[in-house]
């Protein structure tokens, strides 16, 4: 899509140590611009009901987390993105810049939830054997995988995201954590998300998001997780 | 062999007795309803107060045996120092460490300024009663009290993450201001003094709020204890004179 390819050069264009635009993110971000007010995001629709994901998540959650947190970050998205079109049309670049808090929260939220409700499923899954023998191999088994994951996710301080991600440099599974909203950029592909704001869990678990952890794989779609896998070594 | 000289040098050796949770002050779990429902109370004090607590001291019983004598016995020097302490802790204590007392101590500290600055609603006699010298100043800064409301309740109805709006005393100018802290960082090592704060991580309203952050600063306003604010205020103008003394002060 052209909108999420502005989004990742943006933050490219974040990291990189010079204030220097290339031309070509240059042009895509002219063609954004143009086309920007035609192509407003728009909220997924979840596969399943909210209440399929009960006991693990219920359905007050999954309403609220799907309808009320997702919605604001779509509409937020949508219009921060509105406001920096009309800013390059006018090439105020400090315009531009005080936007970019606001495109990386919103724009973070919409791609983190969006994989996020394509990740779980009712009941879950079994995991397809090839992904199940990566697995494996790079964290010794499935178990010892969720644990990791799991204390890694745990120790987020504050808001952010527990991540699955392939780094395509070296063809590797690696898990991360990302702070708030921030989506995972660069040469890495995420896989299977897994929401540690409070908003994810509270209601359900209160402060015990470690139970909300232990949980949350038996709603793991991991069917999902291997399309993504397979998707993203080609 | 003699026990008591023993258990004292051990407490020099290896710092203060630990610190305890605070109990709520002057009031009871369901006191804060409506505005703030039981269920958080009891959550947020004795589950995510508690655990910065208890962090906070295993952290400090690691640094005290690793690097003896570095750290102050108040948290809130602790936090005044905190970049001088790193600093000086940097050589003996792990990178993760620091991280833990840094988060735990600035959890501990902010809780315990949050709940010390509420109180229940009906005893308040008015809504702003206790504000006094605070008062004078915040209309200064802000030109009416109601617009000072209006300006702290946007910075927390807007705010991203996780974290707590500060109203604070900068030591060096005099100067009230709002500011914002992420997760458990608290504004006492950039030099300014905390008035009030409201906590903006979501368990602290999710449960009766959801995601409506303007509702939870509306019914948070309910419960701020003024005279509380008064008084840090106060002690702040205090430790502002300690710190920065007027040059050609006729009393010295």
């Amino acid at each position: 899509m052209a909108t999420s390819r502005v989004l990742q050069s943006f933050f490219k264009q974040m990291s990189r140590p010079t204030g220097v635009v290339g031309s070509s993110t240059r042009r895509q971000l002219s063609a954004a611009a143009a086309s920007a007010a035609n192509k407003a995001h728009s909220l997924p629709d979840l596969a399943y009901d909210y209440s399929a994901l009960a006991p693990v998540v219920s359905g007050k959650i999954m309403e609220l987390h799907h309808s009320k947190h997702h919605q604001t970050y779509v509409n937020n998205l949508n219009i921060a993105l509105e406001q920096y079109a009309e800013a390059e049309a006018k090439n105020d670049v400090a315009a531009m810049i005080n936007l970019q808090p606001a495109i990386r929260f919103n724009g973070g939220g919409h791609v983190n939830h969006s994989i996020f409700w394509t990740n779980l499923c009712p009941g879950g899954s079994e995991v397809p054997s090839d992904l199940l023998a990566e697995i494996d191999a790079t964290f010794g088994s499935l178990d010892k995988f969720r644990s990791t994951f799991n204390a890694r996710s745990a120790a987020v301080q504050g808001s952010g995201w527990g991540w699955l991600v392939l780094n395509k440099a070296n063809g590797k599974l690696q898990i991360q954590t990302q702070p708030n909203q921030d989506p995972i950029t660069g040469d890495v592909v995420p896989l299977l998300g897994i929401d540690v704001w409070e908003h994810a869990y509270y209601l359900d678990y209160e402060n015990r998001r470690p139970d909300y952890l232990n949980e949350i794989w038996k709603v793991v779609n991991w069917n999902n997780v291997a399309e993504r896998w397979h998707a993203a070594k080609e | 062999m003699e026990m008591a000289p023993l258990f004292f040098l051990l407490l020099v050796a290896f710092g203060t007795a630990e610190i305890t949770l605070p109990d709520l002050p002057g009031y009871g779990y369901s006191d804060l309803e409506p505005f703030m429902d039981e269920a958080t109370v009891r959550v947020h004090h004795d589950g995510h107060f508690a655990a910065y607590t208890n962090k906070l001291n295993d952290a400090l019983e690691e640094i005290n045996t690793l690097s003896p004598g570095t750290l102050p016995e108040d948290p809130v020097d602790m936090a005044r120092n905190y970049n001088i302490l790193v600093n000086r802790l940097r050589k003996k204590v792990t990178q993760p460490l620091v991280i833990k007392f840094r988060n735990n101590l600035g959890g501990y500290l902010a809780h315990d300024l949050f709940f010390r600055g509420l109180t229940p609603a009906k005893a308040k006699p008015t809504e702003y009663s206790g504000l006094q010298t605070l008062g004078t100043a915040l209309k200064k800064s802000w030109g009416s009290l109601e617009d000072f409301k209006e300006k702290f309740l946007d910075e927390s109805s807007k705010f991203f993450g996780s974290g707590w709006v500060w109203l604070v005393l900068e030591l060096k100018s005099g100067e009230l201001m709002i500011m914002q802290t992420k997760d458990q960082d608290t504004p006492y090592s950039a030099g300014l003094e905390p008035i009030m704060c409201i906590d903006m991580w979501e368990h602290a309203f999710y449960l009766k709020h959801k995601n409506d952050k303007q509702g939870w600063g509306q019914d948070f306003w309910r419960l701020v204890n003024w005279e509380q604010a008064e008084l840090r205020y106060l002690a702040a103008q205090e430790k502002r004179a300690e710190k920065y003394p007027v040059a050609g002060d006729g009393d010295l």
